[in-house]
């Protein structure tokens, strides 16, 4: 009886032994399998970022770079004098220090057209800042693509923030955001008593920002001073 | 009773079917262990390698695609058939054409041919080197690993009228390694 029990112990020792054999194979083949999962997930996600970040990249160039007829009226394919765009801004901002209806209206269209690849997936804002204590406001431009889920369309806006901590605290609203800025040096006429006119060059920074659309938050149009791009 | 106590002492001294019968039930929970391991193992080396290989096509993509983009903008026909033959490939193959941006849509990049592709008097923009006639190297594309980037580009074009306008295109291009 006794070797019966001895030997029936050595039996019950050798499956506790390999139970314990199998609870340390699955828990390295779990840790095995938890590395491959997440494997190159912050590299994916820095390749995605990539991809967003060039082409707001290129967006911003390509909208500068692109032609405007001097005559609103013609199509640019067949005015008889054209600019670049940026040229074109730079020439309304001088004399009055602010861009007027038609100049928005052109940068609407243009922007339009240029952001339309991402329009489904994507919210943008693009906005001109006057740090110069001279220009009567600091956004002179700021126009606004959203995503209402609402109403499932997608709205313009033209926005006059009167701070850019309103603008910062609307930005909080996005988890990521692809941004491309351009500093650029915007003639300012200004009167004088002894020559008439005289030239300042103060620095304007032009900004293209994208994000993935999310729907429209809360008091955001009014705190930014929003009214609908007709 | 003097039999019956011996075959039980000949049965318990052995186990059931001899030495190595008391360690048989414990080989089933290590071949199952090993089994698991070694399938664990097995399936994270192959999703390693494939992503491996995913992102060192993306990145080569990456490249190839900064090269054509450039500074966004492209003189002429010519000078974007320059940048097209200045990219010298092993394995990875490519499609990069231009769009007209304002009538594109997105199930334009799954149509797959040249008619898609923007053409003016100097030819039509499109360029690759998966075949030696444009039209053709669609038919060469690996959907397994394929990668399709847009850009907004600048395109300078000469007219009668005003002498030249810089006009927004689009940048497509299709990515993939043999």
């Amino acid at each position: 009886m006794d070797s019966i029990v001895r030997i029936n112990s050595k039996g019950q020792a050798a499956i506790t032994d390999a139970m314990f054999f199998l609870m340390i194979a699955s828990g390295l083949a779990v840790m095995v399998l938890f590395f491959a999962t997440n494997y190159g997930s912050n590299v994916s996600q820095s390749l995605h970022t990539q991809f967003g970040s060039q082409f707001i990249d290129s967006a911003l160039k390509t909208l500068f770079y692109s032609s405007v007829p001097r005559d609103l009226s013609e199509d640019v394919s067949k005015a008889v004098e054209v600019d670049y765009l940026l040229s074109y801004l730079k020439e309304d901002f001088a004399d009055d220090l602010n861009l007027d209806l038609n100049t928005k209206k052109i940068m609407l269209e243009r922007i339009k057209e240029i952001m339309k690849p991402m329009q489904d997936s994507f919210d943008y804002c693009f906005y001109a800042y006057c740090a110069s204590t001279k220009c009567p406001e600091k956004y002179p431009l700021f126009i606004l693509k959203l995503f209402d889920e609402s109403t499932k369309k997608i709205r313009f806006f033209f926005c006059e923030p009167t701070s850019t901590d309103k603008v910062s605290y609307f930005f909080v609203n996005f988890r990521s955001l692809y941004r491309s800025s351009a500093f650029v040096r915007a003639p300012m006429l200004s009167r004088t008593l002894t020559s008439g006119f005289e030239v300042s060059w103060p620095r304007m920074e032009f900004a293209l920002v994208m994000w993935i659309a999310s729907g429209i938050p809360q008091n955001s149009l009014t705190e930014l001073n929003c009214k609908e791009a007709t | 009773m003097f039999a019956k106590l011996n075959f039980k002492r000949s049965i318990g001294i052995t186990g059931f079917i001899g030495p190595i019968g008391e360690d048989l039930p414990s080989l089933i929970p290590i071949i199952f262990a090993l089994v698991v391991f070694f399938a664990a193992f097995s399936s994270a080396n192959q999703s390693f390698y494939s992503r491996s290989d995913l992102f060192s096509a993306q990145i080569e993509a990456n490249k190839l695609i900064r090269q054509l983009r450039g500074e966004s903008y492209i003189k002429s026909y010519a000078d974007f058939m320059d940048r097209c033959n200045s990219i010298t490939t092993k394995r990875t193959r490519f499609i990069a054409g231009l769009m007209d941006i304002s009538s594109f849509e997105l199930k334009y990049l799954q149509q797959r041919d040249d008619s898609i592709f923007y053409e003016n008097r100097d030819g039509k923009f499109i360029c690759t080197n998966a075949a030696s006639n444009p039209a053709d190297a669609f038919t060469e594309i690996n959907n397994e690993n394929l990668i399709i980037n847009f850009f907004p580009i600048a395109l300078e074009e000469r007219y009668a009228k005003s002498g030249l306008i810089v006009k927004p295109m689009l940048l497509v291009v299709y990515v993939w390694t043999r």
